[in-house]
C-alpha cells in the first residue's frame, strides 16, 4: 500500500516554480530512483517531501500513518562546519534523536542502534575520531549510519554515491539494495543509471516536469529511458 | 508535516518572553546606575563637576540635623572596616555596599580615605563636609558625610577643599524622606600627603 | 604573596565578594555553553550586537523614565535575537550584516537618548557602567543576587536537558527538522536563552565585552578537544576558571573586573591553541 503521495505538485523558490505537475505515489517497501539532469528539480522535491520546503501548489501526502520519526535522511552535501568538533559515534547517535521522544537521554536500545549501524557501515573503529578528520567515503558512511538510525520504514538519499570511488559505490548501492530487501521503503536520487536500472523498482524521471514515473521495466522501454541510458552511458 | 508548529513556536516563544518579563519585574532587578547616595549626589571626579553638584544640592531645601555630640567618640584599634589600605575599586565597592546595607556596620569604627569637599546650605547655611571616593577609572564614585565632634568651625578646622585626607570615625545613619543615609563621626582627620596628579591611583 | 593572601581573605569578610564570585560562576557557566553552540552556528557576533541592543534599549528605558527597565530591556532584546537567529543558517549572508547595523545603531542612539534624557548628574558613569562592568559585579543587591542564580540554573537545565537536541541541530538543522525534530523551536528556544544570558552577563563584564565571555572559552576548547562532548564540558570548566582567576586578580589589583576577566580567557586561548598546534593528534 501507499505511503507517500503526490498531487498535482509544484514547487518553487520565491514565487518562481522549479518543478510543476508532480503525480506520483510511493508503496511500501519499493525502490524509487528519481533521474533526471541537474536543476530538473530534483533535491527540491526531496527537501519538500521531508518537509523542509512549503509546495507551491498541489499537496504531498503521507499515508499509512508514516510519521517524520519514521524517516532517514542522507543529504547530498555535508551540512557539518569545516570546525565542528564531532566524534563519529555522537554524529551516528544524533540519528537515532527521533526516537526519543521526550526522554532526554538516549536509553539503551538506541545505543544499541547505533553501534549496530556503525557495524553495518563498518566504521565501528572511527567510533571515537573527529568527523572532519574523515575521507569523503568514510564520512559519506557515518552520514549513512546516522540515516539508518533514524529509518524505520523509509529511507531518503540525495546522490549518496557522488565524490565515491567506484568499490565504495559498489558497497554502498549493496548495502541500500539489502536494506530495500528487509522492507525499507527507498527513494534515491542518483545520476547513476545503470545502479538504478539494476536495483529500483520505479523511476521518476523529472526535467523540471514530470517526464516519466512507473516501473523500471516501462521505462527502460520507453524512448526517454533508452535516450537517457545512451547519454548516462557515453558521459 | 504540517505547518501548525511554526505558529505553536511562536506562541511558546511569546510565552516564554513575557514570562521573562514579569520574572524580572518582579524580582525588582533594573534601575542600574548610579545611586545618589548623599543629598548632594557628588558623582564624577572633575572638581568642577563636584562643586557643581554641591550647589545643585544646596539649592534643595534641607532639613537634616547636622549637629554632632561635642564629647570625642571612642574608636577601636585597629579599626573594624579599613578602607584607606584598598585599591580604588574595591573600596568604592565597599562603601557602596555599606551604604545601601548598613545594618552590619552601625556602631563599627570605619577608617576612610578620600576626598574632602563641603556642601552649604543656602537656606540654613549649615555645612556638610563628605570624603569622596571613586573607583579607578574615575568614572564612579560616591560621597560618605563626616560630622567631627568638638564643635570645629568650618573652614579653620577642616581640610582645605579637594584634598587627600583620611578619616577614621563611628559608623552611623540618618533619615531624610525615605531614604537611608550613612555618615562617620569622628574626632578628626589626617592629611595625607597631597598628591600632584588627582588620578594618581592608590595601591591595594 | 602571603600579603595577597592575607588581603584576599579579609576581602571574602565581605558577603558582595563572595556575591560576586558566586554570580560570577553562574554567568560564566552559562555563556561558555551558550558560547559553544553560537561559535558553531557561525554566530560568534551575535552576542556584542544583543548586548549594544540591549544597551540602546536600557537608554531608551531611561528616557521614558520607565522606572524598572527590564519591562523593555528583555522584550526588546529577545525580539532581536529571535530576529537574527531565526533565519537559522541560509540567513547567515544577511545576519551578519544585520547585527552590524542592529548593533552600532542601537549604541549609537542610546547614547544620544542618555546624553538628551539623563537621569543621573553622571551620564558618563552611568555608560561606563554599562559599557565595561568596571565594578558593578561588586555592587549587586541580593534581588539581582537570586536572579542571577535562579536564571543560571534555569539555562543550565535547559542545555543539559536538551544537549542531545541541541547537538543534532547544531550539527545538521536539515536533518534534524526532516527526521522529526524541529529546528525552528530549537532556534527559537535558543534566542531567548541567549537573550536572557546576554542581559546577565551585562552586568560582569559590561556590554562591550561579553563577545569575549561567549566565545573565548569554546574557541579554546575547540583547538584541544575533538568531540562535542569534550568541547562542552571543557569550555564550561575554562569559563569558571577564568571568571574566578579574573574577578580575584581584579579585587587584589584594583583593575576592572570585565577587562581582567576577559584578559584571563585571552591567555587560556592562547595557551590551549599552543596546546593544540603540539598535541594534534592526542584526540583526534
Amino acid at each position: 500500500m501507499n505511503i507517500l503521495s503526490c498531487e498535482n505538485l509544484t514547487l518553487g523558490y520565491e514565487g518562481r516554480p522549479v518543478v510543476t505537475g508532480l503525480n506520483f505515489a510511493v508503496g511500501e517497501g519499493q525502490y524509487l530512483c528519481i533521474v533526471g539532469e541537474n536543476g530538473s528539480g530534483k533535491t527540491t522535491l526531496m527537501r519538500a517531501i521531508l518537509g523542509l520546503q512549503s509546495p507551491m501548489q498541489g499537496q504531498i501526502i503521507t499515508h499509512d500513518g508514516l510519521k517524520k520519526e519514521e524517516i532517514g535522511y542522507l543529504p547530498q552535501q555535508t551540512l557539518a562546519q569545516r570546525d565542528f568538533p564531532a566524534s563519529v559515534y555522537e554524529v551516528v547517535q544524533s540519528g537515532c534523536l527521533n526516537k526519543s521522544g521526550r526522554r532526554p537521554f538516549y536509553n539503551k536500545q538506541q545505543k544499541a542502534r547505533a553501534r549496530e549501524a556503525m557495524a553495518r557501515l563498518g566504521i565501528t573503529e572511527f567510533a571515537k575520531k573527529c568527523y572532519r578528520n574523515l575521507s569523503g567515503g568514510q564520512q559519506q558512511r557515518v552520514l549513512l549510519a546516522r540515516a539508518l538510525c533514524a529509518a524505520d520504514r523509509v529511507l531518503l538519499l540525495d546522490e549518496p554515491a557522488s565524490g565515491l570511488d567506484p568499490a565504495i559505490t559498489e558497497e554502498l548501492y549493496s548495502l541500500i539494495r539489502a536494506l530495500n530487501q528487509e522492507g525499507m521503503t527507498i527513494l534515491m536520487i542518483s545520476h547513476d543509471l545503470r545502479a538504478a536500472a539494476r536495483d529500483a523498482s520505479h523511476i521518476l524521471h523529472l526535467a523540471n516536469r514530470q517526464l516519466f514515473f512507473g516501473e523500471k521495466e516501462a521505462y527502460l522501454n520507453t524512448d526517454i529511458g533508452r535516450l537517457y541510458a545512451l547519454l548516462e552511458a557515453t558521459a | 508535516m504540517k505547518r501548525k508548529n511554526n505558529w505553536m513556536a511562536i506562541v511558546l516563544a511569546l510565552v516564554l518572553v513575557a514570562g521573562l518579563t514579569v520574572g524580572f519585574l518582579l524580582l525588582g532587578q533594573g534601575n542600574r546606575g548610579n545611586t545618589a547616595v548623599t543629598p548632594a549626589a557628588a558623582s564624577a571626579f572633575s572638581t568642577q563637576e563636584v562643586t557643581a553638584a554641591a550647589t545643585t544640592a544646596a539649592q534643595q531645601p534641607q532639613q537634616i540635623n547636622l549637629a554632632t555630640p561635642s564629647d570625642a567618640v571612642e574608636l577601636a584599634d585597629p579599626p573594624h572596616v579599613d578602607l584607606s589600605r584598598f585599591n580604588s575599586n574595591m573600596a568604592f565597592a565597599t562603601l557602596m555596599n555599606m551604604a545601601v546595607d548598613t545594618g552590619p556596620y552601625i556602631g563599627q569604627t570605619v577608617k576612610m580615605r578620600g576626598l574632602y569637599y563641603s556642601v552649604t546650605f543656602q537656606e540654613t547655611g549649615d555645612v556638610m563636609h563628605l570624603l569622596y571616593v571613586g573607583d579607578e577609572a574615575a568614572c564612579c564614585g560616591i560621597g560618605l558625610e563626616f560630622r567631627l565632634t568638638g564643635n570645629p568651625k568650618h573652614p579653620e578646622d577642616y581640610p582645605p577643599e579637594y584634598s587627600i585626607v583620611e578619616v577614621t570615625g563611628i559608623f552611623g545613619t540618618f533619615q531624610f524622606g525615605d531614604q537611608t543615609y550613612p555618615y562617620l563621626t569622628a574626632n578628626d582627620f589626617v592629611m595625607v600627603e597631597e598628591p600632584t596628579d588627582l588620578y594618581q591611583r592608590r595601591g591595594g | 604573596m602571603t600579603n595577597a593572601w592575607q588581603t584576599l581573605t579579609y576581602y571574602f569578610e565581605f558577603p558582595f565578594v563572595r556575591y560576586a564570585l558566586v554570580v560570577g560562576i553562574a554567568v560564566a557557566l552559562c555563556t561558555s555553553l551558550l558560547g559553544v553552540v553560537l561559535v558553531l552556528k557561525r554566530f560568534s557576533y551575535i552576542g556584542d550586537g544583543l548586548s549594544h541592543i540591549a544597551f540602546g534599549a536600557i537608554a531608551l528605558a531611561t528616557a521614558l523614565k520607565i522606572s524598572n527597565n527590564m519591562l523593555l530591556v528583555v522584550p526588546i532584546t529577545a525580539a532581536f535575537a529571535i530576529l537574527l537567529l531565526m533565519g537559522g543558517q541560509r540567513a547567515q549572508i544577511k545576519g551578519d550584516a544585520a547585527i552590524a547595523v542592529l548593533s552600532v545603531s542601537s549604541l549609537a542612539i542610546g547614547y544620544l537618548l542618555l546624553n538628551a534624557f539623563p537621569s543621573s548628574t553622571n551620564i558618563s558613569g552611568d555608560v561606563c557602567t554599562t559599557l565595561f562592568g568596571a565594578t558593578s559585579i561588586l555592587t549587586l543587591t541580593m534581588q539581582e543576587v537570586w536572579m542571577s542564580l535562579g536564571l543560571s540554573t534555569a539555562v543550565l537545565l535547559i542545555f543539559v536537558f536538551l544537549y542531545h537536541r541541541i547537538f543534532s541541530v547544531t550539527f545538521d538543522e536539515d536533518f534534524a527538522t526532516a527526521t522529526g525534530t524541529s529546528a525552528r523551536a530549537y532556534n527559537l528556544l535558543l534566542a531567548v536563552v541567549i537573550a536572557v544570558v546576554v542581559v546577565l552577563a551585562m552586568n560582569l563584564v559590561g556590554t562591550l565585552l561579553i563577545t569575549a565571555l561567549l566565545i573565548f572559552p569554546a574557541l579554546s576548547a575547540m583547538r584541544v578537544f575533538r568531540s562535542f562532548r569534550g568541547v562542552t564540558i571543557c569550555a564550561a570548566v575554562l569559563s569558571v576558571v577564568c571568571a574566578l582567576l579574573g574577578i580575584v586578580l581584579s579585587i587584589l589589583a584594583g583593575t576592572p573586573v570585565g577587562a581582567t576577566i576577559v584578559i584571563a580567557n585571552l591567555a587560556c586561548f592562547l595557551l590551549f591553541s599552543i596546546l593544540g598546534l603540539v598535541t594534534t593528534r592526542r584526540f583526534a
